[in-house]
């Protein structure tokens, strides 16, 4: 008997909820978003999507010192080096590919950058795509990437600590 | 003052700790010898002492000024102390000084990760750099020779390049020009760092001024790994220390052995590291019309025993002196006991133009191994024109070559397609390969655990990368595969077991093991250690 009034107090517990929930939904302080006719915006410091940043006249800040390949924990990065033809630059990348599929969002990459060449401040997430290999970003649709916040200020560029 | 009266050891106290050293040792190699490093930069000893970097300042009792450790020679009852506040401030200022014009342009500097100038602003600057003024711009990239790039902005004027092009090399090619902060390494107008042990002076200089064009943006050192080796460039058999990652050989560095190479090798030696990683056979493969198509290493094997089986008594066999000894012992040892040939023929590369520090003529690093192994084993060595005479007579059906490097010069060495059946364990798809039948991949001197014999008769020990990009296997486990498929007992355990065998059957290797020798390497039984003049400047 003592187990058929117990189960009836517990369903009378989860149907008060549930119409407490349904009929007064801002009191009972329900954080479900109506997504996607709502969606919620994002705190400046979400780490999205990985971008390569650029100098003033387009071409990537990014001097392949291999910091971030170095730092990955999830081995993600893959660069390879070649010589600039600005010789004040001297080094840059000729390949840079993330594996989004790998990466695990941890943000070790735009610490250890000593150029502020990547950063996960695009605000979105990785599209959905068909294929693994859709995953792998190169190195220019990284840099077609748009920050979501302000630009950082134009550096003096290179390797050089001015 | 008589040389007989001078004592035959000095005793002085180097941090608190007793030291005996030969008298005229500097304080330095005295601190060495009892476990003391003293930082330095221009120091290196196999050259003349400059003590221009100021880096090893020491406190000595009972001398009112700081000591240059690399420079001041130890004195009977000496007391000399290296940690002190007064020493800290000094080694603190040189470091700050060093880098008041510095870049520190890491990011895109290859010298990171193994740069004097980082390692000692850890350990012994520890503060920010004061100078607030505009640096002094130089020339940046600046390529200096065919395989060298200069960048007078990271230099730290050390010298160590010039005077390891004037005393080692004997071609004074660099000098320090300008004065002040102003000054720079440079070779002179019009000339170029073109000599051909130049890239001895990057792997010197302490900083990343010295680059080699050859290395730059390859790689960061922090991913690189070591394994010791030997350079197979020549017959002197330089040690090396080989870098690779992820089975891809980086580059060589020297490894310092006073029996051999002290800490010197020539370019040619040093870029020729590139022959591990270059036009390697990844599977095994047969001939098809004109095409060699990938194969099964089992496949391969199987086809390799029943060939041998059938034309048994019709079989000429063929080793490069570029494999190990552990190679050609069980190579040897297979001809003897299961094919029944008791002749061999020497392929390998063809001579080079030698000079008089280190490359020698013979561009094989194992020939004196395979003969003395040859000889121990009752087996008659011939040369690589007996082979192309052997071809051209039909005086075999079948060719069993293992190493498939063959003199580029001498173009019969096509007339080996003349043999029925040519079986080739060959590292690289170059030389015999182009004219084998049956191919099965071998593994190169720094995918194996063996060992190689100098000209000299010095055994020395390589090490494996660890990680393989093929499927290249040693020739005394391709060999003991074919055996087994020719229902023939030949195995071994292990390269320390081939080695084990090798001992006791070759006394040139009497008593050796794997284990015991030692990384400078062992001299063979009855080889006479030639008498050697140290490539280094006398002090």
């Amino acid at each position: 008997m003592k187990y058929y009034i117990d189960t009836l107090k517990g369903v009378m517990v989860t149907t008060r909820h549930l119409v407490k929930n349904v009929l007064r939904r801002e009191k009972a302080g329900v954080v479900t978003v109506e997504y996607p006719e709502k969606k919620l915006t994002y705190r400046p410091n979400f780490r999205g999507l990985h971008r390569l940043t650029r100098r003033p006249d387009g071409t990537p800040k990014c001097v392949a010192c291999f910091m971030c390949e170095t730092v990955c924990p999830a081995y993600c990065i893959h660069i390879e080096a070649e010589e600039s033809p600005d010789g004040r630059i001297e080094k840059r990348p000729k390949v840079f590919v993330i594996d989004e599929l790998r990466c695990v969002v941890c943000g070790l990459c735009v610490e250890a950058c000593p150029e502020d060449a990547i950063r996960m401040d695009t605000a979105v997430h990785p599209p959905p795509a068909t294929g693994r290999d859709e995953f792998l970003y190169e190195r220019d649709v990284l840099m077609s990437h748009k920050g979501a916040g302000p630009e950082p200020p134009a550096a003096s560029g290179g390797g050089r600590r001015r | 003052m008589t040389t007989a009266a001078a004592p035959k050891e000095v005793t002085l106290t180097i941090d608190e700790r007793p030291a005996k050293v030969p008298p005229g040792t500097t304080i330095l190699e005295a601190a060495k010898t009892v476990g003391v490093r003293i930082p330095h930069f221009c120091y290196h000893k196999c050259l003349s002492i400059a003590a221009n970097c100021r880096m090893c300042l020491v406190e000595v009792e009972k001398s009112p000024k700081l000591v240059p450790a690399c420079h001041g020679r130890v004195a009977e009852g000496m007391v000399v102390r290296t940690t002190t506040p007064k020493v800290k401030k000094a080694q603190q200022a040189v470091m700050e000084f060093l880098f008041i014009n510095h870049p520190v342009d890491c990011p895109i500097c290859d010298q990171a990760g193994e740069c004097k100038l980082q390692d000692y602003f850890m350990e012994f600057q520890k503060q920010l750099s004061r100078f607030k003024e505009e640096k002094v711009e130089k020339a940046k990239a600046q390529p200096i020779g065919p395989y060298i790039v200069y960048d007078a902005e990271r230099c730290i004027l050390c010298t160590r390049c010039v005077r390891f092009m004037a005393e080692i090399a004997k071609d004074p090619q660099l000098a320090p020009v300008g004065r002040g902060d102003r000054s720079c390494i440079s070779t002179a107008p019009g000339r170029k760092l073109d000599h051909p042990y130049s890239l001895n002076t990057v792997d010197i200089c302490p900083v990343g001024a010295l680059t080699s064009r050859e290395f730059r943006f390859k790689m960061r050192t922090w991913f690189l790994s070591n394994a010791d080796s030997i350079c197979t460039g020549c017959s002197r058999g330089c040690s090396v220390v080989l870098q690779h990652h992820q089975g891809t050989a980086h580059r060589y560095l020297a490894r310092e052995n006073p029996l051999v190479n002290d800490s010197w090798l020539c370019d040619d030696g040093r870029l020729g590291y590139r022959r591990i990683n270059d036009h390697r056979l990844k599977d095994a493969a047969e001939r098809k019309g004109n095409e060699m198509l990938t194969l099964a290493y089992d496949e391969a094997v199987k086809q390799a025993g029943q060939t041998l089986l059938e034309d048994r008594g019709s079989i000429g066999v063929a080793i490069s002196p570029q494999v190990t000894c552990e190679d050609a012992f069980a190579l040897m040892r297979f001809c003897a006991d299961i094919l029944g040939v008791r002749e061999i023929h020497l392929t390998g590369r063809a001579d080079w133009a030698p000079d008089n520090l280190l490359k020698r003529a013979d561009a094989n690093p194992n020939r004196r191994g395979i003969s003395e192994i040859a000889a121990a084993l009752g087996m008659k060595v011939f040369d690589v024109h007996a082979l192309i005479k052997a071809a051209q007579n039909g005086a075999f059906e079948t060719l069993l070559a293992v190493g498939a490097d063959v003199p580029d010069d001498i173009p019969e060495i096509l007339d080996l397609k003349k043999f029925e059946t040519v079986i080739v364990l060959a590292e690289r798809t170059r030389g015999i390969f182009e004219v084998g039948d049956l191919a099965i991949p071998l593994a190169v001197h720094a995918e194996q655990d063996g060992t190689m014999v100098n000209a000299e008769g010095l055994v020395q020990r390589v090490r494996p990368m660890g990680r393989q990009k093929n499927r290249a296997v040693p020739a005394w486990k391709a060999l003991s595969d074919v055996a087994g498929r020719m229902e023939r007992e030949f195995r071994f355990a292990g390269p320390d077991a081939v080695f084990a065998a090798l001992a006791e059957a070759v006394p040139f290797f009497g008593g050796m093991s794997h284990a015991s020798i030692p990384a400078h390497g062992a001299w063979g039984a009855g080889a006479a250690p030639p008498e050697r003049k140290p490539l280094c400047t006398p002090r």
